[in-house]
């Protein structure tokens, strides 16, 4: 991608990705989804995780998978809201930039 | 490079972080690895960077300063730096400095120039009066000069008509001529005896007030070092 990927945008993109499943998800799979959408190098995701967890908006579970541990990352409360508020704020970022984009475009 | 050698690379690389933070670390990546498979270690190793970059972003990113990401700060490499506490400091320095002149500036600047003004109006005064007053000594010799050189003609012209009138005429010359005289001693005495150490105090004065000032700025410049 061409545009610059901020810190708030990788932040929603990593919730969005954790959220889409109820159960929660884990780190590799994760960071394959995000890499689906963003350029973002593989070392960038770990701290932005942990990050996340810290703040409290995604809380973190072990489960047994094929004889070993596997760490799963879930949407707190808070951080639903921090996703619906990331949520609303690109709804109107991303139509003030359509709406630019595809202005000239009526006329056609 | 194998995953351990790697493991055992960031390990080292993020000792000083804590025990919790390191372990956290250590088993998401070891994780990682078994995630991506057995056959895709050199590819994960070539995706994640050397264990430098990975402890790099790690310790850049749960610096206490992160926690709670305001700003929009861009993952490019080449801007992480801009991540420093430099500009809070900056800020407040600069804000402290403008506020202190829009307080104190309208006090300040013109209690300063006041004082220079009153200071070069009391030096020119000076200067001033000592020339007024040896223009106005001056002028009464040349008066003096004036009237015992008329009384002198005046009495010679009368000397054949009235004598009686010449003599006194002559005789106010000379008296005349003996408080120029005198005068002119005194001036000169004046002059040099009292106009010089006038003339000191005022250099005197100047040079101290010059020092005066250089020893503050100089103390402030020391100061500083």
């Amino acid at each position: 991608m061409v545009f610059n990927t901020g810190a708030a945008l990788l932040d929603a993109i990593t919730l969005a990705v954790v959220h889409q499943d109820e159960e929660g998800t884990y780190g590799y799979k994760i960071t394959q989804e995000v890499r689906g959408v963003l350029e973002v190098s593989e070392s960038t995701l770990y701290p932005v995780l942990r990050r996340l967890q810290k703040n409290g908006f995604l809380e973190v579970y072990d489960q047994e998978c094929a004889g070993r541990n596997r760490r799963y990352y879930k949407l707190t409360e808070e951080g639903k809201k921090q996703m619906a508020f990331y949520k609303k704020e690109w709804k109107e970022y991303s139509t003030k930039v359509s709406a630019i984009f595809e202005g000239g475009n009526i006329g056609e | 490079m194998n995953k351990f050698e790697f493991l055992k690379q960031l390990e080292m690389l993020l000792s000083d972080l804590g025990e919790e933070e390191r372990k956290e670390a250590l088993d998401y990546y070891e994780e990682y690895f078994l995630e991506a498979g057995e056959g895709k270690e050199a590819d994960v190793i070539r995706e994640l960077g050397s264990p430098n970059e990975v402890a790099y972003k790690i310790r850049e990113e749960l610096s206490d300063k992160n926690l709670a990401p305001i700003e929009e700060t861009s993952y490019e490499e080449d801007n992480v730096q801009e991540r420093s506490s430099k500009k809070p400091m900056n800020f407040w320095k600069i804000g402290c400095i403008v506020l202190a002149c829009i307080i104190f500036g309208p006090v300040v600047i013109p209690t300063v120039l006041g004082l220079l003004g009153g200071l070069l109006g009391i030096l020119v005064a000076a200067v001033a009066v000592v020339l007024a007053l040896g223009v106005a000594a001056i002028a009464i010799m040349v008066v003096f000069a004036i009237v015992a050189v008329v009384l002198f003609v005046y009495g010679i012209v009368k000397l054949v008509v009235s004598p009686i009138t010449a003599i006194l005429l002559l005789g106010g010359s000379l008296i005349a001529l003996a408080i120029f005289i005198l005068l002119v001693f005194a001036a000169i005495k004046l002059c040099v005896n009292v106009l010089p150490s006038v003339w000191g105090w005022l250099v005197d004065g100047v040079v101290g007030i010059y020092h005066w000032g250089k020893g503050k700025v100089g103390g402030y410049l020391n100061g500083r070092k």
